[in-house]
This record gives structure tokens, C-alpha cells and sequence, in this order.
């Protein structure tokens, strides 16, 4: 080895000692140094431009598990074609008044009478704790329904988390809301809630793992804890004084951290939340949660009366043909009661714990993002005697049994948001408020009734909130309405709506930055500050 | 290398800004996504900014290193039981054998990486809170400012400069306290013991409070 290649040998020796015993890690090189810059500039950025931007809404994301079938519900199967027979598929009999291409600003329309096959569910009636009984259509004034979504791929758990996440390993809506809200806790995701969160800023998401004592869980740790009291006098009163010293440490640390903003912005809150009054929250949580019990409950019951056609009657399984039969895959033949087939076994709690959480927390003004799942309340018996839940895939679970259950989830969970935006609006709320619902993606089912498949090319997004004048439908259900009947309805077509178009739109409404720039909103707001549909392409019914 | 070229290097190295060591850490990521039918796939870049905190064996080391033995109870009451909230390894196993475990069935699912919510900080500030009121706490942590055995000098002499360089270093080791941030504690050190007829013990509580109540020192 001749000198010089000895003296460099021992340049990189040199180095990586010094590396080692350096608290600087070498790997940082002049890009590293560059990138920090500029992202520390964007974030400095980001703020002063937030600093001058509204708050966001509050924005409530309910996730109809497994990939819930819409297609009976509130998702219009091929508004294009208006009439209602949809040849041998008999669960598909939606559908409006005016079957124009465009916007779809009509009332909803059901089948003339009875069916067996579907409940004309939307005009039916819920009735909320005012005891006053609206139809379940009336929820969809303010609403905006997004169909024929595709989701670009079929999964569960990627759809599962595209809910709350849709532009994969981008900012999620908890993300968003939690870096613009002043709200103490800004972001919640309840048990079994989607909870793919993302932030800009290093603002977390607050993740309940089960509802023992739940309210106790989010905000036990802002209830004073017992202190001197002399001591929070003098703390009280010298309020200004550490709080402009906390201020100047903030700064301080934020030179070198940007991110710790974050952390400063935590600690104010939670001195905010601290100094308030939040009362027995035992007692509060009690009252919400037998609130939303007795509505749900109502809801199923009412619905062996208000389901006309399926769960208003004794409809023994012997009525059913063999053909028919087989419509309902698995199913028990020897039932004599149809509704038997459901009504053995519920479970109303969770979704009557999410929504007295969701109330309560919103309603309060603690959070600005809740994400919670809404659940099947019904089980299904498919073997005689057992009966189980049927919240995940329903491939193989028959037409009627899926339409009974989801029925009945479905009138207990507009019966509850019914309740809730009734909440809203006694708080003023309502207008600043957006609830987002959908699942993995709509069900396929299939033409002989024997269950249904993914629809992953077609799925359904309802956005509500008081500043949208709806109803609005856009997207199609829908590529092949042939003469042998449907073939598939989760399908959309290509170059519809894809899942940005969802983002955008939701971002637009909740006042925040939009997750997918790439794709504009459905949605516009007008001076008076009502949101309406932007110009679309009649023909796609997509935005142009 | 020659020893002096070496050292010029070291220093060089040592004298990069402080940026290097409590920079915000980045997060690069690439993940593969269908596009829409037809158009092949898309590499997808994003970049976010996350902060690095401690977790509840950090959170508790500090308090207890700072504040002494008075500090324990409250720690592990409000931090050290709240893996949920502050994060941090928990073996089940280990804790069970324990008669007061700090770490129950239901926190085993609990992410072993802190991150930054109002609830962790509501319970760091109460236990700062808790912590400050126990006069040996405080001489505990005034003696260690000025590098003493015992504290109750502060019955009698009121935080200094140097005094409150030092706590401040208690905390965030190796940092100096800008001007105005050294003011504004030296406002409250003074309005503190005003509050308590002139008694000094006063003006290093809120000292002290304040500086357990500032979150930097959580930033890893």
C-alpha cells in the first residue's frame, strides 16, 4: 500500500470514529440539511396561511362495516333509467321520479306496494327522541349521495382505511382537522372505528380501545386531580405570568423544532380544558346512552311494523319456491315466521355507545373528529337455531337475510343520526358540521340471491350537513342494465367517479386542505354560503 | 491523518448546526398504487413532519431525576400507569408479577411510540402540578440547580440568573435560555413569591413549575 492510499484509508478511519463519538449523525448531508429547511419554511407557512383560515368543521365519519350493501338503502341504481323493475333481481326496485341525467334534486321514489324482496326502507318512518316521526327520507335533504366510486382496489383493509385515509399514505381527514382545530381534543376514533391518521403538524389522534366508562377514558385526565387549594389560587393568579413564559420557551424550542409547536399548542389545551368544570361524567354518559338505546331499539321494533312488505307480516320460509329458496342460500326452510330469521338476537349497544359518545363530544365542543363504526343490530339465524353476526362479508348469506338485517341497521342508524342532527341544530351546530358515511365499498349481488360479491368499482359515500341544499345524487351504479337483467350494479365506469373526487368534496365542506389536489369537488359554495353541485358532465355524472 | 487535522475535522463535525440533532425527523415514504384502470401504477411520494417525544420511561426518569423521591408517586400514579397516553415498552409478563403493576392487560395493545395529544399533556401538567407542591420537591431540585446537598436555601434566597440557567439545564441539558424566556421566568419567580408575602421558597415553585409545565423537555 504506498503512503497515500494509507493516509486515506486512515481519512475514513478518522471519520468514522468521529462518527461514532459524534452526537451528529453523519448521514445528514447537505440535502438532509436543505430539506429540513424548506419543510420547516412550509410548515411555518402552512400556519400563517391556517392562522388566517377559518376553523374547520366538525366532521363525524361513520363506517358501515364489511362492506355493507347500499344497493336497497339510499344508493339510486342507474338514475338514468328510471323504471322500476330491474328484471329478475328483485332487490333492486330504487330509483326516482324523474329519471334525467344531471343533477338529481327529486324526491325518492319507491315501488307502488309491497315486496318481498325489498323494503322500500327510505319510506319508512324513524322517530328520534322528540317523538316526532319523520321518514327516513328527510334525512337526505342535506345530503350529498357519491356513487359509482371506485376505490382502485378490492380490500378490505385498504378500503377500511381509504374511509379516513383516502389518498394512500397521504394526510388523513383526522390529520387535517387536528392541525387546524382549537378543539382540546380534536380527534377521536372510537373501538373499531377506521383510525388511519396522518398529520402534518405531529398532532395525534385520540384512540378509544373499548368502552369501559369511555367519557372517563377521553377526559379523565382533565379532571383536576385533588391539589392544595391554596396552591391553585396562587397557580391561578399567576396565570399571565407562566403563560407568557411558556410562550417565550415555546418559541424558544420551535427555533430548533418546528414540530414543537404541536407540543405547545397540546399543552395550552390542555390547561383550557383543565380549568373547566366538566362535571359528573358518569351521569351525563348515562343519560345519552339510554337516550340512543331506547331510539334504536324503536327503530328494529317499529321496523316489524314499518317494514312494509318483509317485516310487517308473518311470512313463513314454505311461501318461498324452491327457486325462491334458493335465493336465500343456507337459510333454515322450516321457518315459520320470517322475521324469526333475525329478531332472536340483537345487539344495540355499540352503535347506541358511538353516537351518545359522538354527541357528547361534539356537542361539547371537545373534538372536531370522531370516527366511529355503525354495525349490524341484528343477527341472522342461517343455521337453525344459531344465530350470528353478519357485520363482515356477505358473499354467501342470501338476499333476504342481508336485506332484513341491513334494514333494520340501517332504520337504527337514521333513527340515531336523526337524533344527533337534532342535537346539532339545538346547538347551532348544524351548519358547521359534516357526517360522512360509506363502508369498504357497495355489494354486487349476485342475480340468483344467493349472496353478493365486492363491489369495489362501485362505492357509495353519503356526505350530510346544513349547508348543503340537497338531495344530490351524482355517479352511476350501473354499466349493464341488460334485458336479462342486471348484471352487476357495483360497477362503474371508467373515468367515473374515483375516490379523489370523495376527498375533494368532503374537504371542500369541511373547510380544510384537500387530501387529493389531483381531483376537484362535487361541490361548490354559493355567496349566501349553501353548497351546491358543481357543473358535471350529465352523461358520466362525474365533475367535469 | 495528522492529530490536527483530525481535531479541525471534529471540530468541523461538532459545530454543524444544532438543526442536525433536534431537527424535526423526516419521513419519506413510497408506496406503489393502481391508477385508475388502464394507466399502469403510481409512485406515490408524500412527506410529513413528525416530532419525536419521550415515553412514559422517559417522561418519568426526568421528573424523578429532577424532583427526587417526592416525585415517585405521582409519576407512576400518572405516567408510568398510563402506557396508553405515554407510550413505552410493557411486558405483561414482568408486571403481572408485580402487586401494583404499572402496566394491565388492557395496555398491552397500546402503541409503544408516544404521540402528541392534549390528554398526555393534561396529565404531564397535573403531575408537574402534584409534584411542585411538596416542598422537598423543590429544595430537592433547587440544591441539584446549584449543585448542593441540601436545598433550604430557598427559605431564604431567591433564584438567581445563574439559578435559573440552571434549572432550565435540568431539564434540557446543554441548551442557554434566550434573553427574553430567562425575563419572563424571572417575572414569575418574582410574582410568585409576591404571592406568598415575599417567601422565596415561592419564587423557585413556579420556577419550577413552569419549567416541568414547558414540553421541550419531552423532545427527544
Amino acid at each position: 500500500m504506498n503512503r497515500r492510499a494509507k493516509n486515506e484509508m486512515s481519512r475514513r478511519q478518522a471519520l468514522q470514529i468521529l462518527g461514532a463519538a459524534s452526537t451528529v449523525p453523519l448521514f445528514r448531508n447537505p440535502v438532509g440539511m436543505l430539506i429540513d429547511s424548506i419543510v420547516g419554511g412550509l410548515i411555518q407557512e402552512a400556519r400563517a396561511e391556517a392562522a388566517g383560515r377559518p376553523a374547520p368543521r366538525n366532521l363525524i365519519v361513520f363506517y358501515l362495516t364489511g362492506g355493507a350493501p347500499r344497493w336497497h338503502f339510499d344508493a339510486a341504481h342507474d338514475p338514468y333509467k328510471p323504471g322500476l323493475d330491474r328484471g329478475d333481481n328483485k332487490h333492486l326496485i330504487n330509483g326516482f321520479q324523474d329519471g334525467k341525467p344531471g343533477l338529481y334534486k327529486r324526491e325518492y321514489n319507491f315501488s307502488g306496494g309491497r315486496t318481498l324482496y325489498l323494503p322500500p326502507l327510505l319510506a319508512s318512518t324513524i322517530a328520534p327522541s322528540s317523538g316526532k316521526s319523520v321518514p327516513m327520507s328527510d334525512l337526505l335533504r342535506n345530503a350529498l349521495v357519491m356513487q359509482g366510486v371506485n376505490m382502485l382496489s378490492d380490500g378490505h383493509q385498504t378500503n377500511y382505511a381509504a374511509l379516513v385515509m383516502p389518498n394512500p399514505n397521504g394526510i388523513s381527514y383526522s390529520g387535517l382537522i387536528a392541525d387546524a382545530s382549537a378543539a382540546e381534543i380534536p380527534a377521536i376514533a372510537l373501538p373499531k372505528a377506521p383510525r388511519a391518521h396522518k398529520s402534518a403538524s405531529g398532532n395525534g389522534i385520540t384512540l378509544l380501545d373499548n368502552y369501559a366508562g369511555p367519557l372517563g377514558q377521553l377526559l379523565s385526565p382533565f379532571q383536576r386531580q385533588p391539589a392544595d387549594a391554596g396552591f391553585l389560587s396562587r397557580r391561578a393568579a399567576l396565570d399571565l405570568a407562566m403563560k407568557t413564559a411558556l410562550q417565550k420557551l415555546g418559541t424558544f424550542a420551535s427555533s430548533s423544532d418546528p414540530a414543537a409547536i404541536a407540543l405547545y399548542s397540546a399543552q395550552g389545551k390542555a390547561e383550557n380544558l383543565l380549568k373547566r368544570s366538566l362535571g359528573d361524567l358518569t351521569v351525563a354518559y348515562s343519560g345519552l346512552i339510554d337516550k340512543y338505546r331506547k331510539i334504536i331499539r324503536k327503530a328494529i321494533d317499529d321496523g316489524r311494523t314499518g317494514v312494509a312488505g318483509v317485516l310487517d307480516q308473518a311470512i313463513p320460509m314454505t311461501m318461498f319456491s324452491d327457486a325462491e329458496r334458493a335465493f336465500n342460500k343456507g337459510v333454515p326452510t322450516n321457518i315459520a315466521d320470517l322475521r324469526d330469521l333475525v329478531t332472536g338476537k340483537t345487539d344495540i349497544e355499540s352503535m347506541a355507545e358511538n353516537f351518545a359518545i359522538t354527541e357528547y363530544m361534539i356537542l361539547n365542543g371537545f373534538s372536531q373528529y370522531v370516527s366511529a363504526y355503525i354495525g349490524n343490530v341484528y343477527y341472522a339465524q342461517r343455521t337453525a337455531g344459531v344465530f350470528e353476526t353478519i357485520n363482515g362479508d356477505e358473499h354467501e348469506v342470501g338476499g333476504i337475510v342481508s336485506l332484513v338485517v341491513n334494514s333494520a341497521r340501517y332504520r337504527a342508524f337514521y333513527a340515531c343520526l336523526a337524533e344527533f342532527i337534532d342535537g346539532l341544530k339545538a346547538k347551532g351546530l348544524w351548519n358547521e358540521s359534516v357526517i360522512l358515511y360509506g363502508s369498504e365499498f357497495n355489494r354486487d349481488p349476485r342475480p340468483d340471491g344467493s349472496g353478493s360479491d365486492h363491489g369495489w368499482r362501485g362505492n357509495v359515500y353519503t356526505l350530510m350537513s346544513g349547508v348543503i341544499d340537497g338531495p344530490y345524487y351524482v355517479g352511476n351504479t350501473s354499466t349493464a342494465f341488460g334485458s336479462a337483467g342486471p348484471t352487476r350494479i357495483g360497477a362503474a365506469e371508467v373515468d367515473s367517479v374515483v375516490r379523489g373526487y370523495v376527498a375533494s368534496t368532503v374537504a371542500t365542506v369541511a373547510r380544510i386542505q384537500t387530501p387529493s389536489s389531483n381531483n376537484s369537488s362535487f361541490l361548490t359554495q354559493s355567496a349566501g354560503g349553501a353548497f351546491a353541485l358543481n357543473n358535471i358532465e350529465p352523461s358520466k355524472g362525474v365533475a367535469k | 491523518m495528522k492529530p490536527a487535522r483530525l481535531l479541525i475535522a471534529a471540530i468541523a463535525l461538532l459545530a454543524l448546526p444544532a438543526c442536525f440533532k433536534f431537527g424535526p425527523r423526516l419521513e419519506e415514504s413510497s408506496r406503489l398504487v393502481m391508477g385508475p384502470l388502464d394507466e399502469g401504477t403510481i409512485l406515490q411520494k408524500t412527506q410529513q413532519t413528525t416530532i419525536r417525544i419521550g415515553d412514559r420511561e422517559q417522561v418519568s426518569s426526568v421528573l424523578v431525576n429532577v424532583f427526587g423521591p417526592a416525585a415517585q408517586k405521582a409519576v407512576t400514579e400518572n405516567v408510568l400507569r398510563k402506557p396508553a397516553l405515554f407510550g413505552g415498552p410493557c411486558d405483561i409478563h414482568s408486571e403481572s408479577a408485580q402487586s401494583e403493576p404499572n402496566c394491565t392487560f388492557e395496555d398491552v395493545s397500546a402503541g409503544p411510540v408516544p404521540v402528541v395529544t392534549s390528554a398526555r399533556e393534561a396529565l404531564r401538567t397535573q403531575t408537574c402540578d402534584r409534584i411542585v407542591q411538596d416542598d422537598a420537591a423543590i429544595r430537592y431540585a433547587a440544591a441539584q440547580a446549584r449543585d448542593l446537598d441540601d436545598g433550604s436555601f430557598i427559605d431564604s434566597e431567591a433564584p438567581g440568573d445563574a439559578d435559573i440557567q440552571a434549572a432550565f439545564e435540568l431539564f434540557v441539558p446543554g441548551r442557554t435560555l434566550p434573553a427574553d424566556a430567562l425575563e419572563a421566568l424571572k417575572t414569575g419567580v418574582v410574582a410568585g413569591a409576591q404571592k406568598q408575602s415575599g417567601k422565596t421558597a415561592e419564587g423557585w415553585r413556579f420556577l419550577f413549575l413552569t419549567l416541568c409545565l414547558s414540553p421541550q423537555w419531552e423532545i427527544l
